[in-house]
């Protein structure tokens, strides 16, 4: 199935709340497969409960597409597996790492060279293969660019392009990004190809400085992300839109609000295109 | 040298495995070239933070035995010291569980690995995925019955009573046995048992056809003790058992 619309991303600690929602609250909900592949018991009746509700997308987190280890085609066909099971589609994944000589559990920024966006794009294709459905690559938030011989939108732009593939463009992470290493988000976003863009994400981050903000997904959505988002729509078209919160989960009705928002801007969007 | 990189890493490949390696261990790589460092500190707190916030969410009784700074210490040690092979999250325990017996940290007590296992029991039950859900019996007859446990259900034989620890209380050598269970009603307990138990709880696990009676009458044999008694006994163990939910009757056909 396609995403359209708007979603919310599952989380255990938000579970309880979230089986009150209906479909005039979200249209989709996110998964990162890792955490309930070879999970049974009640979270495993719950999830499964909530499956059969919502159309669901994957996102994943420890594929580590652009580490050095090997490839872990047994993880990949048990994710194949999972989707199956649970009728999903569409499966997105970080342009990043999160291994070297085993797993870290947390995302690494790629070195931006010409070879990195080779590797990536050889491994997306195995990655395709097993999983007999597209690969989405998200633009990640970094905090540093280790060994960087071009701009994150050329490496992007070339995974993009080299493997063939999708993209899910956070929105928020360009505006991070943007701050911590100092480039215009408005111009990454215009110059990306629409019709590689599947969908979006969209969460708070946290100011750790002036120049240094963290993806932390646990904060209300700023401003400066709203604005791009609504440039995105006016750019890209009204792609489906997925609210990420990580932690300090707040009522659900201060989440529903923010996805209320991103509904009226999806609106708004669809009104100025046709108008265009 | 891992089994899971290749010969010789490519340039890029180079740099990741010095930018992972100054995350895992900060102290022995305090600076990459061209890289600020407290850029580099939000990356190395932000996963070690990551990975000690599922640790102790696994292990909250062995935690408390140690100070902050001891904790700390095992964590990075683990974090360092242990490739961890697994992309899923829930099972980071496990992970730091193959770890601890390889640990040369002096501070760990004799028990710590028993006790983080008995720890995990509970994370392991709760998540496990049954390979056929069977039904609970209805009634309980030990004469024609054939009575078997739940999957999900172990019994382990600990050199601690780890059940028991806590700061407070630190343990004295003394085999225990310990049953962890997830019910019929998904609910996860734990029941100490005593040898007896212990070895009914063995005979129903491999129970393929044997009426209860007859189960009992063979550990009576076995340990050498009055048919009766065992027999007494053994019945309000099941009766025990058929409450906590964790019993399951098999077909006569199986027989």
């Amino acid at each position: 199935m396609t995403l359209s619309g708007s979603g919310l991303g599952l989380r255990r600690g938000m579970m309880e709340e979230m089986k009150s929602l209906t479909h005039e609250n979200v249209d989709f909900l996110e998964v990162a497969p890792e955490n309930w592949i070879n999970v049974g018991g009640r979270l495993g009746k719950a999830f499964r409960e909530f499956t059969e509700r919502f159309p669901f997308a994957c996102h994943g987190l420890s594929l580590s597409i652009g580490s050095a280890d090997k490839l872990d085609v047994e993880f990949v066909k048990s994710v194949k597996d999972f989707m199956d099971v649970h009728n999903i589609e569409t499966y997105s994944e970080h342009l990043s790492y999160c291994s070297h000589e085993g797993h870290m559990y947390d995302l690494m920024p790629i070195p931006f060279t010409e070879q990195a966006a080779n590797y990536v794009a050889n491994r997306v294709a195995q990655v395709q293969d097993i999983l007999q459905r597209p690969l989405i690559l998200e633009n990640v938030s970094t905090y540093a660019s280790p060994g960087q011989e071009m701009s994150e939108l050329e490496f992007m732009t070339q995974v993009l392009q080299k493997a063939d593939c999708k993209m899910l463009l956070d929105v928020n992470n360009v505006y991070v990004n943007s701050i911590n290493h100092g480039f215009d988000p408005k111009h990454y976003i215009n110059s990306l190809p629409t019709d590689r863009i599947e969908y979006l994400h969209i969460a708070g981050h946290f100011d750790e400085a002036e120049d240094l903000l963290v993806d932390t997904h646990g904060a209300s959505i700023k401003p400066q992300v709203w604005d791009l988002l609504a440039l995105t729509y006016a750019k890209h078209g009204k792609l489906p839109t997925l609210l990420e919160r990580d932690f300090n989960f707040p009522p659900m009705s201060e989440l529903l609000a923010e996805i209320n928002q991103i509904k009226q801007y999806q609106q708004g969007a669809l009104y100025e295109r046709q108008l265009a | 040298m891992n089994a899971n990189l290749p010969e010789t890493l490519l340039p890029f490949q180079k740099i990741q495995k010095s930018f992972s390696d100054a995350i895992r261990n900060p102290k022995s790589n305090p600076k990459l070239n061209g890289i600020e460092e407290r850029r580099l500190k939000i990356y190395s707190e932000l996963f070690f933070n990551n990975v000690e916030g599922f640790i102790s969410g696994g292990f909250p009784v062995l935690k408390e035995l140690f100070s902050d700074e001891q904790w700390k210490w095992l964590v990075r040690d683990f974090f360092i010291k242990h490739s961890c092979s697994s992309p899923y999250f829930l099972q980071i325990s496990e992970e730091f569980l193959s770890y601890l017996p390889n640990s040369t940290l002096s501070f760990l007590p004799e028990f710590t690995y028993q006790l983080a296992h008995w720890e995990w029991m509970e994370l392991h039950a709760d998540v496990y995925v049954s390979k056929q859900e069977k039904l609970a019996p209805k009634t309980l007859d030990s004469d024609t019955q054939i009575l078997s446990l739940i999957e999900s259900a172990w019994v382990q034989a600990y050199d601690f009573p780890v059940h028991t620890i806590s700061a407070d209380n630190l343990p004295e050598p003394q085999t225990s046995y310990l049953m962890v269970y997830r019910n019929h009603d998904l609910d996860v307990g734990f029941n100490e048992l005593n040898p007896l138990s212990a070895l009914l709880f063995e005979s129903l696990q491999n129970n393929r056809n044997q009426v209860l009676s007859s189960i009992l009458k063979d550990i009576a044999l076995q340990v050498n003790m009055d048919e009766t008694v065992v027999i007494n006994g053994g019945q309000q163990i099941i009766n025990q058992w058929n409450e906590l939910g964790i019993l399951i009757e098999l077909p006569l056909s199986s027989s």
